[in-house]
């Protein structure tokens, strides 16, 4: 028996296999198939089982958002190629069980096969079914390593240029992912990103903002070596930027990476409000470490303060910030430094009033004029850069030849700058520019409500007011630019307890300002706009809702430390039916004084005069005088006074508002 | 009623220019061809990577040099001031780029300093001639 046994054994086996290697290749690949189905479906039961397609891994994988009433069963993405089942987009189940079936089905083993093409939700269904090597081998995707051993990644940082001053269009910023190599000490400027955005051939304009607020452009994943974003918005835009570095372990980068991979082919409609660069990255986030859920919450609007302030919130995610200065603060930090001869000599040099000479330098002392010669070639670098800037903007095409000619001028000049800077031997430290001491995600919120008890012209009134976005220039400045305001969709509503009446007091659609502080290097323009519909009194009877525009041009200067000033020419276009043609035209003048007395405190004086020169011929002018005192991180109190002279008698005003934000 | 309409209509447009929030300006390539000095080829090979290309068959040595050359042609101004300073971030990235030892690492810097007018002949040096004279100049340096 036991000598049979012994004998039998290895003939059987090798009848067995003799038998199996003889088979015929279709033969071979049904009993593979066989058994393959016999996998899948093991695999399928247990996914059912568990079903494991509402865990929050998956739903991140697909893209499923949350949404205030519950968990929303459609995928954002709109590339039909993402979804394996026709069902996909609509059935995280169907999804699932269509990936498993390809994995398990499918034989081609190159660079388009399931697995290559969707790595992360290969490892994640590895990891969760206990799907090991030998039931499904590795596959050998070329492409895909290829692809990671270029990106080299083991960290993470979310970058965020701040608002560019004079641009409100982006005055909410942006963010943006950096892919970190720690482990090698790479320089940051050689980092690759990941930025979402959409994907437009003419990038600026009336065209491209509706047709993004509808969905018109598809958005993509694109990724581009930081030195490029960093050009594009320190250098060109002067947007300082924030580095937030986060604390992503190495595998986890890398399973995003998987997903980034499966994301780079697939588009998604583009909706600036719901759908923009900041929700994408924190659902991006959200892949690589689920448990932190940073989308949630999020239902339908996302400012990229309300990214970077998500992540300073999640627990133990943020390991470092760093500030990095736009060109424009180098330039103001430099020329802090000197005293105004240099700088005059400087910005002479720069704008070539005065020709590089060397005697003329010379009686500086060496280290004075290589002060001079790098502020000097700054300056110009932001010259050419805003000149370009401003060409874009409006379009501008002078001849080409002329262009060329005044190009080639600057790059000479800059030429002799940097030569003559280079033959001196003196080494300066870096220029210190001061890093503002508030974080954009410390800032306070953009939405606000406000509650206020007023009287004008003696009557009595409670007004509630709500802000959806943003900032004006009366809210704390830290995490905020100076000087600049944005508030969108701020609705009013009055009570007179008088006479036990409500009453619709107007709504701010848009407002406004862009009043950049002007020194000696850095001289921009200021500028206000405002569309809004809000209550004039008429006559002695009647306050009248009306439609108001505004535009107004002017200068803006930082005098102190402390208190900033500006004047502006004021136009306005007012409608109503009361006027002749149902418009009012006005020109006039506003001056403002703004007044940081401490952290807690601001005040402001502001004086406007409007004299209407079509629809009706009268004058309007108000003065007034505001107190506003910080309580805590969200709510504050405002006490204003103003004299009023509107289309009747002139009237005195006193608000005291609380102001809470949220 | 008209001039209802009409408000709503202009403040609509107004509301959807500036809701442009994160976008208006997430095109880098876009504000930054023809910029500072130097036009930019904003395709790097980065970029290409995502039309999922397969260009494994360049040598690493190609790819490198070519990562060399994309880095200088985008950061020709910047790279510029730096040199004639002999240090900075840009500088400091392309010595890493070149795989410049840590410890010549200074050699390098002080040469481009040193050697700024026969690096940059004149302002019309492009990026290319600058790799070329960087390269040679590091020959002779010994770097």
């Amino acid at each position: 028996m036991f000598l049979n046994s012994g004998l039998f054994k290895p003939v059987v086996i090798s009848s067995l296999l003799s038998v199996f290697f003889s088979l015929p290749a279709a033969a071979e690949s049904l009993a593979e198939n066989v058994n393959k189905n016999k996998l899948l479906t093991t695999f399928v039961l247990k996914a059912r089982a568990g079903e494991i397609w509402r865990r929050p891994e998956w739903r991140a994988l697909l893209h499923l958002p949350s949404s205030l009433w519950g968990e929303r069963e459609t995928s954002l993405v709109d590339e039909p190629q993402f979804f394996l089942s026709p069902e996909g987009k609509k059935s995280a189940q169907a999804e699932l069980e269509a990936t498993l079936a390809q994995l398990f089905s499918v034989t081609e083993n190159n660079n388009t096969a399931v697995a290559c093409r969707f790595p992360a939700r290969l490892a994640w269904l590895r990891k969760v079914l206990d799907i090991d090597k030998s039931t499904l081998p590795d596959y050998q995707c070329r492409r895909l390593n290829n692809w990671l051993a270029k990106l080299g990644a083991d960290g993470l940082s979310v970058i965020f240029p701040v608002s560019v001053l004079n641009s409100p269009a982006s005055m909410f910023g942006h963010t943006f992912l950096r892919l970190d190599r720690r482990a090698d000490k790479k320089p940051d400027l050689l980092a690759p990103t990941i930025n979402f955005a959409a994907y437009a051939d003419q990038g600026r304009g009336f065209g491209f903002a509706i047709n993004g607020i509808f969905g018109g452009y598809p958005g993509r994943f694109t990724l581009a070596p930081y030195y490029q974003r960093v050009k594009a918005y320190s250098d060109i835009e002067n947007r300082d930027m924030w580095e937030y570095q986060l604390s992503y372990s190495p595998a986890e980068v890398n399973f995003m990476l998987l997903h980034l991979w499966e994301l780079l082919p697939a588009y998604f409609d583009y909706y600036f409000i719901d759908e923009n660069c900041s929700y994408h990255l924190l659902a991006l986030l959200d892949v690589a470490r689920p448990a932190l859920n940073l989308t949630e919450g999020f239902y339908w609007d996302a400012t990229p303060a309300d990214t970077v302030r998500a992540i300073a919130n999640a627990p133990g995610l943020l390991t470092k910030v760093t500030y990095r200065p736009s060109l424009r603060e180098t330039i103001t930090a430099r020329a802090e430094a000197l005293p105004l001869p240099e700088k005059k000599l400087a910005k002479a040099l720069a704008l070539g009033e005065l020709e590089l000479q060397v005697p003329l330098i010379a009686d500086k002392t060496l280290s004075s004029q290589a002060e001079i010669l790098e502020l000097a070639s700054d300056y110009l670098a932001y010259l050419q850069a805003s000149r370009h800037q401003a060409q874009d903007i409006f379009d501008l095409a002078p001849e080409a030849s002329i262009i060329e000619r005044r190009r080639e001028v600057l790059a000479n000049r800059q030429h002799r700058l940097l030569a003559a800077r280079s033959t001196l031997p003196v080494d300066l430290p870096a220029p210190q520019t001061t890093e503002p001491a508030f974080r954009p995600d410390q800032g306070h919120r953009g939405r606000r409500l406000a509650l206020r008890y007023g009287n004008e012209a003696s009557e009595p009134y409670l007004q509630f007011d709500f802000r959806w976005a943003y900032h004006d220039l009366y809210d704390p400045d830290g995490g905020f630019i100076a000087g600049a305001q944005l508030e969108f969709l701020a609705p009013s509503l009055r009570f007179y307890p008088a006479e036990n009446h409500w009453q619709f007091e107007g709504i701010n659609f848009v407002d406004i300002i862009s009043a950049p502080g002007r020194n000696y290097f850095i001289r921009p323009f200021s500028w206000k706009a405002s569309a809004a519909l809000r209550r004039y009194q008429f006559d002695d009877e009647a306050r009248v809702l009306m439609g108001d525009f505004k535009m107004a041009a002017g200068l803006s200067y930082q005098l102190t430390k402390r208190v900033a000033a500006s004047v502006y020419v004021d136009t306005q276009l007012l409608l109503a039916d009361e006027f002749t043609d149902s418009a009012a035209l006005g020109l006039g003048t506003s001056t403002e004084i703004l007044y940081t007395l401490s952290d807690k405190w601001k005040a402001g004086f502001q004086a406007e005069l409007m004299q209407y020169v079509e629809g009706v011929s009268r004058t309007r002018y108000k003065a007034s005088g505001r107190l506003r005192r910080t309580l805590e991180q969200d709510s504050a109190l405002v006490l204003e006074l103003s004299e009023n002279k509107e289309f009747s008698s002139s009237f005195l005003q006193a608000e005291l508002a609380w102001q809470y934000y949220f | 009623m008209l001039y209802r309409k009409l408000v709503l209509a202009i403040a609509t447009v107004i509301g959807a220019f500036l809701l442009v929030a994160c976008s208006v300006t997430t095109a880098p390539t876009d504000a930054s061809s023809g910029t500072t000095g130097q036009t930019t080829d904003a395709t790097s090979d980065l970029t290409s990577s995502t039309t999922l290309d397969d260009d494994e068959d360049d040598s690493e040595e190609k790819q490198q040099e070519e990562a060399v050359e994309d880095f200088v042609a985008a950061n020709f101004s910047q790279l510029r001031a730096d040199m004639s300073v002999g240090r900075g971030e840009y500088l400091g990235s392309l010595a890493t780029l070149l795989a410049v030892d840590d410890i010549r690492k200074e050699a390098f810097y002080t040469m481009t300093k040193n050697n700024f007018s026969q690096l940059f002949v004149s302002s019309s040096t492009s990026a290319k001639e600058l790799v070329l004279n960087l390269k040679q100049e590091m020959m002779v340096a010994k770097i």
